[in-house]
């Protein structure tokens, strides 16, 4: 009796639990429909997309989490095994796989910090040359996309041969200028900072055409009236272009942070996640790690399916905290 | 260019590939400066005919599936054999798919999930118990029987490498050891007599200071980074943990034991040569490169890399087996030839399976000309492998066949090279050591680490 006399005065507030779950007032019947358009005609329109969205995500979801609760190889379900793979991952006892697990989500840490401000602001910096009048600007937008349409096995290969400590292209450069080179693939900052050249030159061209497209989608108006009123080029870009770019801006910083989180290839083909280190390598990034937990040596399937759902709520939480700060900026 | 596959499964795939096109490019480079180009193949295995084989050619036309994870130049010449087989044999006609090594297994999967797995597959001997408990390879125990294979037909080791849970899963087709190659007109230049390699610790260190001295050349190059770091110190680390007495477990397998003496010592050692002979690191190889570009006057590589050193070194390359630096011992692997589930699974093919799989062990004469040691006693004892001469690579492996007998091999348990290649084994603790790490304190956390999967395996698979 109590619990009804204090959901009464919440149904007054708005269309409380009970509409939405159907209870309280009866829904509407007087959905408004075309001529000759059925009632299962929007699903229809949904349907393609669902499916697939079923097949290759919710499906893979909820198996993973099957998987991860089981002892699985590629070829059987293996017995139960409740939290196992997940105590393993969370206890600091562990020797071997909390240590390695964690360490790996550190270094992903460590590239999503350093290479995201840097993506968004090159990109954002290039867009405003290329969105200048100038000669060749068309063969400029070219050059600078060029390289997005590569594979990552391809850039990887181009940087690692600039930087490989045998025979590498900067590596010499710098042996016959100043005498000595550093072993950028062997140690840090040498590793990373090659890891992140080699990414910047190969998805700056996308971050690029973003901003761009944004930028030409700004009324000249704006700009015009802005230096009737004496404003400087940095203020206008300060004032208008800015402001005026906000929503791309959200756009690209969460694509950018998931696909900095996505990092594999990289590390896999040019440092091979080393420098070695105790625990693992200082370049494995948090994916290879699971790629190479599941599918190479050992083969642990369940295990690293613990693994990538723990990346994955971690992934949500990341990009939940990027809306609301861009949200909370809009307001 | 490589076939580390079967004893390299951690090293990841793209990588390798990837920079497998760039040194088959510079091999090319290479063989196309020194404008002389290897005969494959001359000598052609004349049939077995060695008593005991009991096996017949099926009377009903078979086709076999065979797949192996020979994509280096050693696969042309599996191929060469299988020609041989077929003209021979109208009956069992075998059909070669070449796999990429890295993804061996998971495709193998893949195809027992699809029911559709080759007959016959050649394989590393430690994949092998993974495969028979997942009822992708099938035990053999009649075949040994029928044919009278035995530890007689084989090296001991190499034979029981063969062997898990006392069921024949699979028969030992070569052993690839890892060798000491040396560089003669650098040891020549440093006067050092360039037919006396260095055989033990004081003359392999005595080497490394005269050419490191006395020639431009490094005498020895330390990997310390790299994709293939596991890899490549791991090799030179086991071959000096056997070298100690090192055992890779405990008698009952519950406990992984490479932090014991011979463990710790054979890490110390290898960073030794950094700290007290002044040896250069590397990353990984790179040492393999300057060795084939005579920048480099010593190495101990996989025999697989015979090929590239006899095309970039000609006369110049040396080759003997890996210096005793605390008693005999080598790593090396092995290739088995084992029959799947769906290869046995009506007479027929497995007659025909069987015929082949018997008729390849008594001709592998040829697969030692592909750069591996061929495992069967009788083909490395045959005058025409001894005394094999010309330009090809049979007379460096007929050099190094001794070495099959004192080849040392992982335990036959699921997942045992990974105690050794994987992230967490022997091979990246070593690579941590020369970086400057405490030896007992990287191994006994890598015997830790290693213990823990031991043991779980050991619960999941019953051994």
């Amino acid at each position: 009796m109590s619990s009804l006399a204090t959901a009464e005065p919440q149904r007054t507030k708005g269309p409380g639990l009970g509409s939405l779950l159907g209870r309280g007032r009866k829904p509407k019947k007087d959905v408004r429909r075309r001529i000759g358009e059925k009632a299962f005609t929007p699903y229809l329109f949904i349907a393609p997309h669902f499916i697939l969205f079923s097949v290759f995500i919710v499906f893979p979801f909820f198996l993973g989490i099957w998987i991860s609760l089981h002892d699985s190889t590629a070829l059987r379900d293996g017995p139960f095994v409740g939290l196992r793979w997940y105590t393993q991952l969370f206890d600091p006892e562990n020797r071997t796989q909390f240590p390695r697990f964690w360490n790996s989500v550190w270094n992903t840490m460590i590239f999503v910090l350093i290479s995201v401000p840097l993506l968004v602001s090159a990109g954002l910096a290039l867009a405003s040359l290329l969105n200048q009048r100038l000669r060749g600007r068309n063969f400029f937008r070219g050059i600078y996309f060029v390289p997005w349409t590569l594979s990552v096995s391809v850039v990887s290969l181009v940087w690692w041969w600039m930087f490989n400590g045998n025979a590498g292209f900067i590596t010499l450069l710098l042996q016959n200028l100043l005498g000595e080179s550093p072993n950028w693939l062997a140690s840090n900052p040498g590793a990373w900072i090659t890891i992140i050249v080699a990414t910047l030159w190969w998805t700056i061209g996308f971050n690029t055409i973003i901003f761009l497209a944004g930028m030409q989608g700004i009324s000249l108006d704006l700009y015009e009236a802005a230096s009737i009123d004496g404003a400087n080029k940095w203020q206008q870009f300060r004032a208008i272009t800015l402001p005026s770019l906000r929503p791309i801006l959200l756009l690209v910083v969460t694509l950018q942070v998931i696909a900095s989180f996505q990092l594999v290839g990289q590390p896999q083909l040019i440092t091979g996640g080393g420098p070695p280190s105790e625990l693992g390598g200082e370049t494995t990034s948090v994916l290879l790690h699971i790629v190479n937990t599941g599918f190479f040596g050992r083969r642990e399937l369940s295990l690293a399916a613990a693994m990538a759902l723990i990346v994955a709520a971690i992934m949500v939480i990341v990009s939940i905290v990027n809306f609301r700060l861009f949200s909370s900026e809009r307001s | 260019m490589f076939h580390r596959h079967d004893t390299r499964p951690s090293r990841p795939h793209g990588w390798r590939s990837s920079s497998a096109i760039l040194l088959a490019l510079l091999a090319l480079i290479l063989a196309a400066c020194s404008g002389n180009t290897t005969s494959s193949g001359a000598a052609a295995s004349g049939g077995g005919g060695e008593a005991g084989a009991g096996f017949e050619a099926p009377t009903e036309d078979v086709a076999l599936i065979l797949w192996n994870p020979f994509t280096g130049p050693d696969g042309p010449f599996f191929e060469e054999i299988v020609t041989e087989f077929n003209d021979a044999t109208p009956t069992c006609q075998v059909e070669v798919a070449t796999q990429p090594g890295a993804e061996y297994i998971g495709k193998l999967e893949a195809a027992a999930t699809a029911n559709e797995l080759p007959h016959v597959i050649a394989a590393g001997y430690d994949a092998l118990p993974g495969l028979v408990e997942n009822g992708i390879v099938a035990p053999i125990d009649d075949f040994a029987a029928q044919g009278g294979y035995g530890p007689e037909l084989f090296p001991e080791a190499i034979w029981n490498a063969g062997e898990w849970k006392g069921q024949r899963v699979g028969i030992p087709l070569d052993t690839h050891p890892m060798v000491f190659f040396y560089n003669k007109a650098l040891f020549t230049e440093a006067g050092l007599d360039p037919e006396a390699p260095p055989a033990d610790r004081e003359s392999f260190e005595a080497a490394i200071t005269a050419i490191s001295e006395n020639t431009d050349a490094d005498g020895y190059q330390m990997v310390s980074s790299g994709p293939g770091a596991n890899f490549l110190v791991g090799i030179q680390w086991a071959s000096l943990f056997y070298q100690g007495g090192g055992e890779w477990t405990n008698a009952d397998r519950t406990e992984v034991t490479i932090n014991s003496e011979a463990g710790v010592q054979a890490a110390e050692y290898l960073a030794s040569l950094v700290n007290d002979l002044d040896v250069p690191t590397v990353e990984s190889d790179a040492e393999v490169l300057a060795f084939a570009g005579g920048q480099n006057g010593m190495v101990m590589s996989g025999i697989w890399e015979t090929t590239r050193y006899n095309e970039a070194l000609g006369e110049d390359l040396g080759v003997a087996p890996v210096p005793e630096i605390f008693g005999p011992g080598t790593w090396g692997g092995s290739h088995n030839l084992a029959v799947t589930s769906r290869g046995v699974e009506d007479d027929n093919t497995k007659a025909c399976a069987y015929y082949f799989i018997d008729w390849f062990s008594q001709n592998s004469l040829q697969w030692g000309a592909a750069g591996q040691i061929p495992a069967r006693n009788s083909v490395r004892e045959s005058d025409e492998f001894k005394n094999a001469s010309g330009e090809g690579l049979l007379p460096f492996i007929a050099k190094m066949a001794p070495l099959a007998e004192a080849v040392q091999f992982l335990p036959t348990i699921p997942g045992s090279g990974d105690i050794l290649f994987v992230g967490s084994g022997a091979g990246e603790a070593a690579t941590l050591v020369i970086g400057g790490s405490d030896a007992q304190e990287v191994l006994d956390a890598a015997a830790e680490a290693n213990t823990e999967v031991l043991v779980q395996n050991k619960e999941r698979y019953g051994f």
